[in-house]
């Protein structure tokens, strides 16, 4: 014979108590607000505390070889000297710096040229002193028409990583802007 | 199965927060010290998976208090019937 009383209490007690999930649901939200609220604080710390000075004392053009005159148009390549110093940008924000040069430079059909030539990623301190000599570049100016003679800017730029927080993008003020020579590689030419 | 009783359950989540907001805070000022969010979040973790350990399952010591219930009436209508 069934013991009603018995019964009754059983289902009371399931119902009232908290089960393992709610016991497990709290614990992750503890989890996730206090990792919440630590990130939060990390995050204003940098604003707080970090005051980056990112330093660039040399950037000059190395070597300007002879414009290759191809089907798709004009191809240029150069090697260049850089010295930069990014370590100040670091803190526990901070993941990683994406570092890129860029040329920019005016042709007949585009008022407003900008390629990266170069870049790198630096993901800890001691990577982030860059010095830099006869480097070339890694991807090359590619025009629609000619590019002799055309005015070539370089500007190193980087964008910040940060761990929790919006990544920004930095302009070094450094820039150098050369001259394309007026005449073609005319041992690579394949027209 | 062991079961939690009401006091038992107050308590838990007390010691589970504090656990882990005590264990946050000092992670927080180790990795500014270290320069490494890594470390805070390693510790909060841990803090967590002790505090699972220790406040999820029905261990005997949250169930020092349990409810006293009423015992059941006689009942007299089975005899009479």
């Amino acid at each position: 014979m069934m013991d009603v009383s018995d019964l009754s209490s059983q289902t009371l007690s399931t119902k009232m108590m908290e089960t393992l999930s709610t016991r497990a649901n709290t614990l992750f939200c503890s989890f996730l607000s206090c990792l919440a609220f630590f990130a939060v604080l990390n995050h204003l710390s940098a604003y707080v505390m970090f005051d980056p000075t990112p330093r660039m004392d040399v950037l000059e053009v190395e070597k300007v070889f002879p414009i290759r005159n191809t089907r798709q148009g004009d191809q240029a390549v150069f090697s260049f000297n850089m010295e930069a110093d990014l370590s100040s940008e670091f803190h526990w924000n901070l993941k990683q710096l994406f570092v890129y040069l860029t040329a920019s430079y005016v042709t007949s059909k585009h008022k407003r040229n900008e390629v990266t030539v170069w870049d790198k990623i630096i993901e800890t301190v001691d990577d982030s002193v860059l010095s830099l000599s006869s480097e070339q570049v890694e991807y090359v100016l590619k025009g629609e028409d000619y590019l002799r003679d055309r005015n070539v800017t370089l500007r190193l730029k980087y964008r910040t990583m940060p761990i929790i927080g919006l990544m920004r993008e930095k302009v070094m003020p450094l820039t150098k802007t050369f001259k394309l020579p007026g005449s073609y590689d005319h041992g690579a030419s394949s027209r | 199965m062991n079961t939690m009783d009401f006091k038992g359950q107050y308590r838990a989540s007390i010691v589970q927060s504090v656990l882990i907001w005590t264990v946050g805070l000092v992670g927080f000022v180790l990795g500014f010290v270290n320069q490494s969010f890594r470390l805070t979040f390693f510790c909060i973790l841990g803090a967590t998976v002790l505090s699972a350990a220790v406040c999820l399952p029905s261990w005997p010591w949250w169930n020092m208090n349990p409810v006293q219930w009423q015992k059941p009436k006689k009942q007299n209508s089975s005899k009479k019937a």
